[in-house]
């Protein structure tokens, strides 16, 4: 990995796609990529480029999982080996795997696939549920990954994990927060208010919560309805552009807290927030 | 920042443990009930015969106004006291302004589309707050007061300190100086409320801008262009930005309906958190069928603290289930809680003996998905 996240001056910029799409996913990106949508590898080779064009720094692949189902099928599990061969293959961009955020499932898939994994990578989301066995086997290999550790909007838990994986020998430096946010309208108030408790306590000196904070504008952002529907009334403007603009404008409020790190599933939403954010803001 | 009790109490005799300690002179019973009158702002400081100078001058300075508080026909403007909401909360939200001017060429369409802007979200109606009205228009004036909207002036702007925006950068770190000075420093050079001019149509552009200066301490933003979706945008953002963190915003605690729900509407259960219920009732008054949503008495708490703190257990649920008289006509004697509480299935099941209990989605918006399938099945 070229970047090490440790630089405050400026925010970072992940461009995500998820490998799978239900009817919950939004048409204003479907319409976006276009056909690359139905096929993973495809996808990810249309995301790069974007990555590129718009100076992301990083590529997500978020393994998302078709809730509800019972079990994690073997065939399933293969599937994914095999995309995430075919792209590293052709990846020449930073790369987070995100995972399915199932702690169960998690395991499994992380079990797979790590055998395969030849690079510096982010691995996503690391919770207390599955935090022993996933670090055991990425610290197992011999490279240097970056773990989100992914707690639920509590700043207190957050710095519990970060001690525990830490005991489990992770290097602080490998630690990528993740306080688990909402989007505009759907709760941010919370996420946004750790966002700042954890800037103010790095501030007074914390070590165990001095680790750059990420966040997921894109996902949370197109779970929320005003990202996909048109059924809202005209003030509501037109979904198009208010589907940008709640991604927007939650990675812009969740930046002004302090996050270090965005995640967006917009191309142009990247390219706005980088031309605006040229710098990291004072607080 | 202002003086705490116990900020005050250790310079106070007892606080001290002085001889003269809980001496009575001030006309409290002790010391400590001295601090924290005078931390109310109650209470005659000079009472107290034994209060050191520095404490005084403490006192003296926590009793100048922080931000002043300007109003505008029924817009509160400024008044704020502390640097970060979860301190306390902040107090009086970003006034969103647009620009008109009779004179522009698509002035009448510009004027109807702020008028018609409204929409309503968690039961409050909201529009545009003010417009900055430039060759004003008598009748144009009565129309847009009538409508709620305020008119701002030059004169009234004067009140207030603008920052001018050259960069993100630049502008946040002016009002981030400017709040500090007046919250912090209780600095009367700063003490007048801020607003920042956004130029442009760039609605994308501004959607960032707008959004980190409603965070970051401007208290009024006046926008040259009007554009429904930034808006809608912005004043979500601003409503979650000024919610009091110290309420847990909650819903009563019923049964709700959605899409006149008959004898086969589906029935979903979660807790009386505002953001749970929320999540759950966009997502059921979207579906094509009726819907029935129990919200149980849980504090205002989400489903999974609700769930370790016992607000949510299996004889609260059946109560609100059991005291329904909507319920009773269903047919299909189905109850899909949340996955966050599929441990709560077994002994709900047991107290609800005439529902079947069924685990949901771990999340809201997964339910169109999950209702599709269990319909087929």
């Amino acid at each position: 990995m070229n970047i090490n996240f440790s630089d405050n001056s400026k925010p970072y910029f992940g461009l995500e796609f998820p490998i799978q799409t239900g009817e919950s996913y939004s048409p204003i990106l479907k319409e976006y990529w276009g056909d690359v949508v139905s096929d993973p590898f495809e996808w990810f080779l249309s995301v790069q480029k974007k990555a590129f064009d718009v100076g992301a720094d990083f590529v997500s692949i978020y393994f998302n999982s078709q809730e509800p189902e019972d079990n994690l099928k073997p065939e399933l599990l293969n599937k994914y080996k095999n995309l995430l061969q075919k792209i590293l293959q052709e990846c020449k961009i930073n790369l987070m795997l995100k995972l399915s955020s199932h702690a169960q499932w998690d395991c499994e898939i992380f079990e797979l696939i790590s055998q395969i994994i030849d690079r510096d990578i982010i691995i996503s989301p690391i919770q207390s549920a599955n935090y022993e066995k996933l670090l055991s086997l990425a610290l197992n290999s011999k490279f240097c990954h970056k773990f989100v550790l992914r707690t639920p909007i509590d700043i207190n838990l957050t710095k519990e994990l970060n001690i525990l994986s830490v005991d489990a020998g992770v290097d602080p430096h490998q630690i990528l927060i993740d306080p688990d946010m909402g989007c505009i309208g759907y709760g941010i108030d919370y996420g946004y208010s750790i966002i700042e408790r954890i800037c103010l306590a790095k501030k007074a000196g914390d070590k165990m919560l001095d680790m750059p904070i990420i966040v997921y504008a894109g996902e949370e952002s197109y779970k929320a309805k005003e990202s996909k529907s048109c059924d809202f009334p005209s003030s509501w403007g037109e979904l198009s552009e208010r589907a940008k603009m709640w991604e927007i404008s939650t990675a812009s409020s969740l930046l002004a807290a302090g996050a270090n790190l965005v995640v967006c599933w917009h191309p142009e939403v990247i390219r706005i927030l980088k031309k605006e954010f040229c710098e990291v803001l004072c607080h | 920042m202002s003086l705490g009790a116990m900020d005050i109490f250790k310079f106070l005799p007892a606080g001290k443990r002085d001889s003269n300690a809980n001496c009575k002179k001030c006309g409290c019973a002790t010391c400590m009930m001295f601090a924290i009158k005078l931390s109310k702002g109650q209470g005659d400081s000079s009472k107290c015969p034994f209060l050191p100078l520095e404490l005084k001058e403490k006192l003296e300075h926590n009793k100048k106004v922080q931000q002043k508080l300007l109003t505008c026909g029924n817009l509160k403007i400024g008044g704020e006291t502390v640097l970060y909401r979860h301190e306390k909360t902040f107090v009086s939200p970003c006034t969103f302004v647009v620009e008109l001017d009779s004179l522009d060429l698509n002035y009448k369409n510009k004027l109807n589309r702020i008028l018609n802007f409204q929409f309503e979200c968690i039961g409050e109606k909201y529009g545009i707050d003010a417009v900055y009205f430039k060759n004003p228009k008598p009748e144009d004036v009565l129309l847009l007061k009538n409508n709620g909207i305020e008119i701002i002036d030059d004169s009234f702007l004067s009140q207030m300190r603008e920052v001018k925006y050259i960069s993100l950068l630049n502008c946040v770190a002016e009002l981030v100086k400017i709040r500090t000075a007046a919250i912090v420093d209780r600095n009367e050079e700063y003490s007048n409320p801020t607003f920042v001019r956004l130029r442009g149509g760039d609605f994308c552009s501004l959607s960032c801008i707008a959004s980190v200066l409603i965070c970051k301490y401007a208290n009024m933003i006046i926008f040259e262009q009007f554009n429904e979706a930034l808006f809608a945008s912005l004043i979500t953002l601003r409503l979650n930005i000024y919610t009091d963190p110290q309420k847990p915003l909650q819903v009563e605690s019923k049964v709700y309906e959605f899409n006149n729900p008959d004898e086969n509407a589906l029935v979903f259960l979660t807790t009386n958190f505002a953001l749970s219920y929320f999540a759950v009732a966009n997502e059921l008054s979207s579906l094509k069928c009726g819907s029935y949503l129990v919200i149980t008495p849980s504090e205002g708490m989400s489903v999974l603290t609700a769930w370790s703190a016992q607000k949510i257990t299996a004889d609260i649920a059946s109560k609100v289930v059991s005291a329904s008289n909507v319920l009773e006509n269903v047919k299909n004697k189905k109850i899909i809680i949340p996955g966050l509480l599929s441990d709560l299935k077994e002994e709900l099941q047991q107290a609800l003996p005439q529902w079947e209990i069924v685990v949901g989605t771990t999340e809201a918006y997964k339910i169109p998905d999950f209702v599709k399938k269990l319909q087929s099945t």
